[in-house]
């Protein structure tokens, strides 16, 4: 069977009904109304519905995901997951960062989870060990605040930086615990041993 | 033309579900819009990278998180929010934002210089493929060919935390993971040696780090690689552990008990408590710190654990305030089952508590050790009037012992080294201590005062090496 989908510019697409049951919104408008007329997506243009399209008939055969899979335990673990990502997927989505941030609003509009989550787990990729300023470079965010502003949260940083180092050196010296029992200070109450050397 | 600035709420959120500590740190340093923007969904954005991070559970309350955490780090008690939760948990993580202050750690660095600037956190050698393997400061493993420090295979920083402890012992590397686990993982050239009762069952996790690990190596050559073996579920919070293959010893401070796993079965074949090392009334007052949140920040406390060790025999635990040694089970089956309950007891075999120790004048020093506390235990050596020098405040930070379990090694905070030769004939001395055998008895217990604060001790049997905080010394 084949659904007729239209752009927000008005193009028509027709595709397998299988294709077109990946998206949550067009499987409830299929059993709700049927096949019968064209369904308007209002919210997608035609070059962002291609890419989507080509994403759904290329995972057709993929189990639809179940709600229950999508929260709950079993939805933490796909988070943690985040380092596989099939590599007709990273090809896919390897795009420029307007079309994929479209893609992120098409998939959510039209509720497809997995490409979803594709789709932020790019963005959160390209992030992952930058700096400030790579970040804002990135993603072409403007740098507002005043020299004063920036300079007392490079202080604050830097000072968390050397407590975080005195306590590592003096914790971790010669012993086989893991650090993560350290305990951490903030109240005024807790006094700072003098290090023996 | 769609910014990320334009993206719903929602979406952005959804984004920043995948992303690290490090760099939800980073967020608010952005610009205004986006410090108020983590401002406003900061329960959401933490309480997401709880979940990424492993320490709780989808589903489960803030409430029932800081209970089940603070069951293993008594600070998280009073943590009202779930970034409080994480301001405390941000010590702990790999911080890659402070790096970019310049003057951090000069010198040391270049030790270890190559790119990445990583500087390794615990090294340990693998003697037959001649690798050294090592956690990091910024976390995940790597494994470098001894001779040429070329990098053979790594695992990355996402996956194996900052400051990671690392054991190694027969092909066998295990390390620790946010939740009280420790994975294993097994050299990949010694699976087909492996005996069939050695059965695989790595978890997802682990599946995909390998996954991506493997892509990056060279191909073709197995060597320095290594595969999932599984993840070991410790039944209490960890705080020290060490691997002398096939056993894994892993102390708890929490409820102040130790349990033994065999890796290979990956079963619990041994647990007791710790307690006998410490009178009723010090256990008592111990346990009220624990419940006084954090009154010391290093948790100098007398239970406080620092190194654990074990040889074919016994365990060995340092604690802050002294050094015990407990006898291990003979039958490690009887004591599998109910390995939750931790409830059995042991007496120490040996115990060199921190405030009786006196040196003389010359050195290497013999000592004389009084157990006051077992006040019928006489001395282990006659003191002959030269023991002059009280040391105020023995911290005991390490102890080894050597592979056939007689040879021990021990050191303190403040550079005290005591050896012990015949560890099974001090034992025997001090069950039975009469005066004749006092008398005849040669000395076992040495006492080496080097006065140089130490990071790291090793031992083989034959040498002792310990690396200092400047310099290097054998």
């Amino acid at each position: 069977m084949i659904v007729s989908l239209v752009s927000s510019d008005g193009k028509l697409y027709q595709v397998d009904e299988a294709v077109a049951r990946r998206s949550g919104v067009i499987y409830t408008v299929l059993e709700d109304i049927g096949n019968q007329k064209p369904i308007p997506l209002l919210n997608v243009p035609s070059h962002v519905l291609k890419q989507v399209i080509e994403y759904c008939e290329y995972h057709r055969t993929d189990p639809l995901p179940q709600d229950a899979e999508w929260s709950g335990p079993a939805r933490a673990e796909l988070v943690r997951r985040k380092a596989v990502v099939s590599d007709w997927d990273k090809k896919f989505i390897d795009c420029d960062q307007t079309l994929l941030f479209e893609i992120i609003q098409a998939a959510s509009y039209l509720d497809i989870k997995p490409l979803l989550d594709l789709g932020c787990k790019t963005v959160a990729n390209m992030m992952t060990g930058k700096s400030v300023e790579d970040i804002r470079a990135l993603f072409h965010i403007e740098n507002d605040f005043t020299p004063e502003e920036e300079t007392a949260m490079q202080v604050e940083r830097s000072e968390f930086e050397s407590l975080y180092n005195i306590m590592i050196k003096s914790m971790a010296g010669g012993v086989n615990a893991p650090v993560t029992s350290l305990p951490i200070p903030g109240k005024a109450r807790r006094r700072l041993r003098a290090p023996h050397y | 033309m769609a910014k990320i600035d334009e993206l719903s709420h929602e979406l952005i959120l959804s984004i920043l579900e995948y992303l690290r500590l490090p760099e939800i740190a980073l967020l608010s340093s952005l610009s205004k819009d986006w410090s108020s923007f983590v401002q406003a969904y900061s329960p959401v954005i933490y309480r997401q990278a709880a979940i990424l991070h492993g320490w709780v559970q989808c589903g489960q309350s803030l409430k029932d998180s800081t209970k089940t955490l603070s069951d293993c780090s008594d600070w998280l008690d009073d943590a009202m929010t779930w970034r409080d939760l994480w301001s405390g948990q941000r010590f702990i993580e790999v911080d890659r934002c402070w790096n970019f202050s310049s003057n951090r750690r000069p010198g040391i660095r270049s030790v270890w210089a190559d790119y990445p600037p990583v500087l390794p956190h615990r090294i340990k050698l693998d003697p037959e493929e001649r690798t050294v393997l090592s956690t990091t400061d910024v976390g995940g493993i790597i494994v470098r060919c001894e001779a040429t420090s070329e990098t053979l295979w790594s695992l990355s920083p996402t996956h194996v935390r900052s400051y990671a402890h690392l054991e190694y012992s027969n092909g066998f590397m295990i390390f620790d993971r946010p939740g009280n686990c420790h994975e294993v993982w097994v050299r990949k050239s010694q699976i087909p040696h492996l005996a069939e009762s050695f059965s695989f069952e790595p978890d997802l996790w682990q599946q995909d780090a390998s996954q991506s690990a493997s892509l990056e190596a060279p191909s073709g050559d197995l060597r320095g690689q290594y595969a999932p073996y599984a993840v070991l579920h410790n039944p209490s919070h960890v705080r020290a552990y060490r691997f002398v293959y096939p056993f894994l010893l892993v102390a708890s401070e929490h409820n102040c008990c130790v349990f033994i796993w065999d890796v290979p079965s990956r079963t619990v074949v041994e647990t007791f408590s710790l307690r006998s090392a410490f009178s009723e009334e010090e256990n008592i007052e111990e346990d009220m710190n624990l419940e006084d949140i954090g009154e010391d920040i290093f948790r100098d406390g007398l239970r406080s654990i620092n190194y654990v060790e074990l040889s074919s025999t016994h365990v060995f635990v340092c604690f802050s305030s002294r050094l015990a040694v407990f006898e291990r089970g003979r039958d490690p089956a009887s004591t599998g089952q109910n390995s939750s309950e931790s409830s059995e007891s042991r007496k120490t075999v040996l115990e060199l508590p921190r405030d009786f120790v006196r040196l003389s004048a010359s050195r290497p020093l013999q000592a004389w050790v009084n157990i006051e506390r077992n006040a019928d235990i006489c001395p282990v050596m006659p003191t002959d009037g030269t023991y002059d020098q009280l040391l105020p405040y023995v911290d005991f930070r390490a102890v080894h012992v050597s592979p056939d379990g007689q040879q021990v090694v021990a050191v303190t905070r403040e550079g005290v080294l005591f050896y012990i030769r015949e560890f099974s004939e001090l034992v025997a001395l001090l069950r039975d201590p009469t005066p004749e055998k006092l008398k005849s008895a040669s000395p076992q217990l040495w006492l080496l005062d080097t006065r140089i604060s130490f990071e790291n001790l090793a031992f083989d049997g034959a040498r002792i090496a310990f690396s200092t905080v400047g310099a290097n010394d054998t």
